[in-house]
């Protein structure tokens, strides 16, 4: 019986070998081959270079991402946490609303945000100009690090929206009245009990904001200007030619990712909190005076409104007629002729089609890797190594978009074993193949999520009634974990649907997916089709997160649903 | 209706020896329980059973089928676990029709059956109820019917009524020994509460550090522990070593002197331990002239009873007593004599 579990147990840790090794370690190696290979020799006149004090470009690129991402980090911080306090401390008219827009940025495909901002912040933005007609000179306009800066506390402030708001739910009140109990100020109370509570959830959030901004590729690609970036400069030395100077950049900003990576699992390993135990009280309202109140939810409604407009823009600007916004505060003529063509012409609705057979090529493959590892992590019957394993299932999760992408380029830019002797540069499948490796950490993460809230002896109770290995896993674990492989599987539509770093470097004309068309109307000054794409892409993404909330439901979840 | 032998059977896991040899015949329609301490392997013979861990050493049978190779789903088993393990997806019914579901009973026969047994089980009405949205002793209820629907041939308890209050606790053990007679089914119940165990079980196994210590019937048991652990654990009695001395007919425990009855035969002489119940001491006024005299520590009024520990010279003694005038006037500190009822004390080898 023993011997017949280890079979089954072994296709799925063949399948997760296949797809570990031939997508993300032999990629990863060949970046490193590449970078230290010149006329087969080895060198590291790539690396010296880089780290050369002399070569200004090179620090001004660290330089740049660094403050950029610990400035995304101090803001998102800022809005994420003051988000979590008044959402989860005081009740207000319409906050249940309120609270789901509050997480929508997650759902923002990356280039559709930045472009979003471009329109209503940027230089010739809208708010810009309306400053320019009210007082003769634009009074400000984002760009260059603040815009970056800026996008970046839009997308990422849900990281501790999120998991604070989570922390502060699962605050076992008792705790503080037992400190209060001992004679503590409501001061001490929060310096010495609440923030040490709440400090896995800002370490975690931290380190999340940090990756995802050293890895952010869209906003230093529109709003850069001049200023070098690290994902910037591995995309500059790539359309120059210079593949191997890019393969060394990016085993640069690798390290840096991974090292955070690192952090941020180990952090999370040790992480032990006073949760709420049944019956245990939960944390109740914070005491604040009535004004200091009201101004708290005024604060939070300006902020959202201020949310809410980027996403409103583009919807204006998908009706406006080319041309018609030049140098006006908003355009002057509306139509709904972006859209007709939209669906009417074969060549402009073709990106479409690409990005919904790449989401589908993405998600087939991720949910039978996720599932499967995420199944081997937490209820494998491996004694030791669960920690590694689950360590490089979810490293990709680290690995920047563009790094990705360029390790795809030089592991199969040749006819390779892992694709059935291909060489799939230049074909479409490069781009789902990017897709999977980018998102089906997803999948694993709510999964494991899931999983460990599936207790065993329910799994042994079904036994006992006589159901064998299928029937147990189809009746019981399946409906049970369901709520988080749907989660993880719309968050990996979702990043599929949008994905524009990796694509930008592997796409071709004929492959190309929404967000690259995206850029290229935006290139040629078709704003009006540009948010028209984006519009298109947003109900998409809100029709598949609808669908999934609506089957989700269907199956009664009592398991704990993850975050994200 | 089904009989259950393990013959020699043993568990190592990687770094305890969890389980160390252990026979055991239980009888068609047994009410069988392991008490002992956490820790002392009594789940693990659970386990073993159920077929969740298989043994390193020894056969499990039942019916004199050899099933140590069995899958657990092929053993007609019933299990009611602590946690309850209730699927929390499903509602009442669902829970209780799993198992018929599973064996493929027809579905009118599944909803005759499964409202028959929530009756039994004072569930009726409660149905289509989601089970998180249940009670704890609901849950328990729940637990218990859908082990006892497919009428298992042995059905398993571990440490079924542990995460219920105590009102609750007794009223449910009444309503599982009353269920148990009537189906007749052989169980096995684990539990470290020795009241549990003696109240509900024709037979009792004392466990501990994995072996049975003694197995016997309530009253063989608690009456006449073949263990000095038997006697702590399920007794809680006093131990105090000391030396019989037949020629003055004396039991001596350093400075402190007992006179033994003159019709008592002792089981051994010389050096001993005694274990003494709380209830075999008696307390009397300190002047008594039998009495060894002692000082009350503590006192612990439990209404019919008193609960007393007597410091005497060097050692502590937990004394029982039935509440009356005289151990209502004694406070922290009183000075009182003690004698003890030798008859129904063990006495073990030194």
């Amino acid at each position: 019986m023993k011997k017949r579990h280890r079979f089954v147990e072994f296709i799925p840790i063949l399948l997760l070998f296949f797809v570990l090794v031939g997508y993300v370690l032999y990629p990863l190696a060949m970046t490193v081959r590449e970078s230290l290979l010149a006329d087969g020799e080895v060198t590291f006149s790539r690396y010296t270079e880089m780290v050369d004090p002399n070569n200004r470009a090179s620090w001004e690129a660290v330089r740049n991402s660094v403050s950029v991402s610990l400035l995304s980090v101090l803001f998102s911080g800022a809005i994420g946490i003051f988000f979590a306090f008044v959402f989860t401390q005081f009740s207000f008219p319409l906050k249940a609303l309120l609270a789901r827009l509050a997480i929508i940025p997650i759902a923002l495909p990356p280039l559709v945000g930045v472009m979003a901002f471009l329109f209503v912040f940027g230089e010739s933005g809208i708010l810009p100009r309306v400053g320019q007609s009210l007082l003769g000179s634009a009074p400000f306009s984002l760009d260059g690090i603040s815009a970056i800066v800026a996008v970046h506390t839009y997308s990422f402030y849900v990281y501790f929206y999120l998991l604070v708001s989570t922390t502060l739910r699962q605050m076992d009140a008792s705790v503080l009245e037992a400190a209060s109990g001992l004679g503590s100020s409501p001061w001490n109370t929060f310096r010495k009990v609440i923030l040490p509570e709440m400090k896995p959830a800002l370490v975690g959030a931290s380190i999340l904001t940090f990756m995802a901004s050293m890895a952010s590729f869209s906003a230093p690609f529109l709003f850069g200007g001049e200023h070098r970036f690290m994902t910037l400069q591995i995309y500059a030395s790539k359309l120059n030619g210079e593949i191997d100077t890019a393969a060394a950049q990016s085993v640069g900003l690798t390290l840096v990712s991974v090292a955070f990576f690192l952090m941020l699992k180990i952090s999370s390993r040790t992480d032990t909190s006073a949760t709420r135990r049944k019956g245990s009280p939960r944390l109740k309202t914070l005491e604040v005076r009535r004004g200091v109140r009201r101004m708290l939810i005024a604060g939070s409604l300006v902020v959202l409104l201020l949310e809410m407009l980027p996403i409103a823009t583009i919807v204006l600007i998908s009706f406006a007629k080319e041309g018609s916004w030049t140098w006006q505060i908003l355009p002057t003529v509306y139509t709904i002729e972006n859209y007709s063509k939209l669906l009417s012409e074969p060549h402009i609705f073709e990106p479409i089609r690409n990005s919904l057979t790449m989401g589908a090529a993405t998600l087939i493959p991720a949910l039978l890797v996720g599932v499967s590892a995420a199944y081997l992590v937490t209820k494998g019957r491996l004694r030791r190594g669960r920690f590694a394993i689950d360590l490089l299932v979810t490293m990709p999760f680290a690995i920047p978009g563009t790094v990705v992408a360029i390790g795809l380029i030089l592991a199969f830019n040749s006819p390779s074993m892992f694709a059935g002797n291909a060489t799939l540069v230049g074909t479409f499948w490069i781009l789902p193949i990017a897709y999977f490796v980018r998102t089906y950490p997803l999948v694993v993460r709510s999964t494991v999520a899931a999983l460990e809230q599936l207790d065993d002896s329910l799994m042994e109770a079904a036994q006992t009634f006589g159901a064998n290995a299928i029937r147990r896993f189809r009746k019981i674990a399946l409906p049970i974990i369901m709520p988080g492989i749907i989660s993880g599987s719309v968050l990996c539509v979702i990043a599929a649907l949008g994905e524009f770093v990796s694509s930008i470097l592997l796409y071709t004309y004929s492959s190309r997916p929404i967000s690259v068309e995206i850029l290229s109307q935006l290139r040629t000054y078709n704003f009006g089709a540009a948010a028209a794409y984006s519009v298109f892409l947003l109900i998409l993404i809100l029709a598949v997160v609808a669908l999934a909330e609506k089957v989700a439901r269907r199956s009664s979840l009592q398991a704990g649903v993850p975050n994200f | 209706m089904a009989t259950l032998k393990l013959e020699s059977v043993a568990k190592e896991f990687k770094d305890t020896h969890a389980v160390r040899g252990v026979n055991l015949e239980i009888q068609s329609g047994e009410f069988f329980s392991i008490v002992g301490p956490s820790g002392c392997g009594k789940t693990t013979v659970l386990r073993l059973i159920a077929g969740f861990e298989s043994p390193t050493t020894g056969r499990i049978f039942i019916n004199d089928r050899d099933i140590t190779d069995t899958r657990p789903q092929d053993r007609s088993i019933g299990m009611v676990f602590q946690n309850y393990a209730l699927f929390p997806h499903m509602t009442v019914f669902g829970n209780v029709a799993f198992g018929l579901e599973t064996q493929g009973v027809p579905r009118h026969e599944i909803s005759t059956r499964v409202e028959r047994m929530l009756n039994a089980v004072h569930l009726k009405g409660k149905a289509d109820a989601p089970v998180p949205n249940l009670s704890g002793g609901e849950q328990q209820r729940v637990a218990v019917a859908r082990a006892l629907v497919v009428e298992p041939a042995v059905l398993l308890f571990d440490e079924p009524l542990s995460n219920l209050d105590v009102a609750l606790r007794v009223q449910t053990r009444e309503e599982i020994r009353a269920l148990q007679r009537r189906t007749g089914i052989t169980t096995i119940y684990v539990t470290h509460d020795q009241a549990e165990a003696m109240s509900l079980s024709d037979r009792i196994a004392v466990m501990n550090a994995g072996k049975f210590e003694q197995v016997g019937t309530p009253v063989e048991v608690y009456e006449s522990p073949a263990t000095l652990f038997a006697a702590e654990f399920l007794g809680g009695a006093n131990v105090i070593a000391g030396t019989i001395d037949m020629a003055r007919k004396q039991f001596v425990s350093g400075s402190m002197t007992m006179q033994l009855p003159p019709d008592f035969t002792p089981s051994r002489e010389g050096n001993v331990r005694a274990a003494i119940k709380p209830e075999s001491l008696q307390i009397v006024p300190s002047e008594h002239k039998a009495g060894v005299a002692g000082t009350v520590e503590d006192t612990e009024y439990l209404g019919f009873t008193t609960n007393f520990l007597i410091a005497t010279d060097g050692t502590k003694l937990r004394v029982t007593a039935m509440s009356s005038e005289f151990t209502r006037s004694l406070r922290i500190g009183s000075r009182v004599g003690f004698c003890v009822d030798w008859f129904r004390c063990t006495l073990f080898p030194e």
